[in-house]
């Protein structure tokens, strides 16, 4: 008997998660692509001749990036969905499964299949896009690829800002994916300030930036935070997700 | 089965609806509970359930701790809210995605209660009217053969025909390894079925008697005068005479009248309860 994690239990909750929010989910993403195809083709008719060779290289790079990380958010945001209402909530929290596996569906579904997910459809779809513009405008966009570094580290970047949405899913009542980012731009905005005044009180108007850190000084800087972003961050919230989960009360 | 010891539970530091609630229920029964509105029926419902934690004391359940949702718990517990929203699926899916997490689950348990409400399983749940929606939901709490149900406000939406099926279900599903407990104002819609009988006041329980010990030490009756020999408890004056509550000095046998019993209670529990000692 593991109270924490069961295969079948698991398997069945994933089912049950799927089925519950596969509309919604399938509605976010069709209206991203639609409203993607139909404002890039309003663009390329009406719009300026493309003639950068980086826009060609980089356009299906930074579309599949831009698609997965709206999306993200929002399929992020329906996680837990059910505990927004007090008459649908009951059902979700005496479901016969652990926090533990209630978690780590919203991660299996939102996280690591919409990415999988979110991958080959765009290639597919950027097959059929090439194909069309290459035919009525003679544009040559290239393929994109899923392993070239930049996109590797945006991933990593996906995998952090989904698990900030995921306990924002958790945390608000209501419209947590916008809530999410006004509350993390309040906090970033308070915790710049906090610095900045505080940099004051002690430093006075010393210009820090330019003489108090060292280049090696902002190297080690730079790749502290690199680990706290794509290390530390994901598993602290998905760690305080888990706890809210547990304590939720009705 | 259910223990509950010195439990303190509150929604606000000032408003603590349970200062020390003690409580203890065995399996194989069907506990009633009763109280006005307010009392925290619903409230130790949730609490059973693991819905709500308390805020200090002791209770187990199955011999599990209710917060803790152990899933292995909530195999065994199937709480029905009064209040409650279905997604728009059939009957038939919501029984395919669900019942496979209760071990015990009976599809024939399911179709044979589905038939005495006349619910088809092509239907969508969102489409049903309330009282359907809670037909269906009871019908799908009974299948799951969890050891222990808890109802709220189960008869409420029923019809007059449906709320005598309800009964009849409830009666036929009791058995010695399972217990149901039926919060509900309407006394009247449990006629029959309690195996015991809980009242809650102000956060304690009142009165805690099996339908046996109350038929052995009350008698419920109408009669045209009262009268000093007949150890009236409670009565209620009526058309015709008054409906009382006395002391069952003779060893009488009468019907239980929830509502009289109830309203004895409410007027004078510490003389109804005496009857007892």
């Amino acid at each position: 008997m593991n109270r924490y994690i069961n295969i079948e239990r698991f398997t069945n909750l994933v089912k049950r998660e799927l089925y519950s929010n596969m509309k919604r989910n399938l509605l976010v993403i069709v209206a991203m692509f639609s409203i993607f195809t139909i404002s890039v083709f309003l663009t390329f008719e009406f719009g300026e001749e493309i003639k950068s060779k980086i826009t060609f290289e980089k356009f299906h790079s930074m579309a599949f990036l831009g698609m997965l990380f709206t999306g993200g958010a929002f399929i992020a945001s329906f996680s837990f969905i059910e505990l927004r209402n007090k008459i649908t909530a009951h059902f979700y929290l005496l479901t016969p499964g652990s926090s533990f596996e209630k978690l780590l569906v919203n991660l299996v579904i939102s996280l690591l299949g919409f990415t999988v997910f979110m991958m080959l459809f765009y290639f597919l779809y950027s097959q059929v896009f090439n194909w069309v513009t290459s035919a009525i405008y003679g544009y040559h966009f290239s393929n994109v690829n899923f392993l070239q570094t930049d996109l590797l580290i945006a991933l990593q970047v996906f995998v952090s800002v989904h698990s900030i949405f995921l306990l924002g899913a958790i945390s608000f009542k209501k419209y947590p994916v916008i809530l999410t980012p006004i509350f993390i731009f309040l906090l970033n905005g308070t915790l710049f300030a906090f610095v900045k005044m505080s940099g004051f009180f002690v430093f006075g108007n010393f210009d820090f930036n330019n003489h108090l850190f060292t280049k090696e000084m902002f190297d080690l800087m730079n790749l502290y935070s690199k680990i706290i972003i794509f290390y530390i961050l994901p598993p602290v919230l998905w760690f305080v997700t888990y706890l809210k989960l547990n304590e939720k009360e009705l | 089965m259910i223990k509950i010891e010195q439990l303190k539970f509150g929604y606000s530091k000032r408003k603590i609806l349970f200062n020390h609630l003690n409580a203890e229920m065995s399996i194989g029964k069907v506990y009633g509970l009763l109280g006005h509105n307010g009392a925290g029926k619903t409230t130790m419902l949730k609490l059973i359930a693991g819905l709500l934690f308390p805020w200090s004391g002791k209770y187990s359940v199955l011999d599990f701790i209710p917060k803790e949702r152990n899933p292995y718990f909530l195999q065994e517990i199937f709480y029905v809210p009064e209040e409650f929203d279905f997604p728009s699926i059939t009957i038939e899916k919501f029984i395919k995605l669900y019942s496979v997490f209760y071990p015990e689950y009976s599809k024939d348990i399911m179709n044979e209660i589905l038939a005495d409400f006349e619910l088809d399983t092509d239907e969508k749940l969102n489409t049903l009217s309330f009282g359907q929606k809670k037909k269906f939901l009871l019908a799908f709490a009974v299948a799951t053969n969890c050891k222990i149900l808890l109802l709220d406000e189960p008869t409420n939406g029923l019809d007059i025909p449906s709320k005598s099926k309800f009964r009849k279900i409830i009666a036929r599903s009791i058995n010695d390894n399972r217990s149901f407990i039926i919060s509900t104002h309407q006394v009247r819609d449990l006629d029959n079925i309690l195996d015991s009988v809980i009242i809650i006041e102000n956060g304690e329980v009142i009165f805690d008697k099996t339908t046996d010990e109350i038929q052995n030490k009350l008698v419920f009756r109408k009669v045209k005068y009262l009268d000093d020999d007949l150890e009236v408890l409670y009565a209620d004056k009526e058309l015709g005479g008054y409906n009382i509550v006395s002391r069952n000095v003779n060893s009488e046998e009468t019907k239980i009248d929830l509502e009289m019993l109830y309203n004895a209670i409410n007027a004078n529990k510490e003389l109804v309860n005496n009857a007892f000692n």
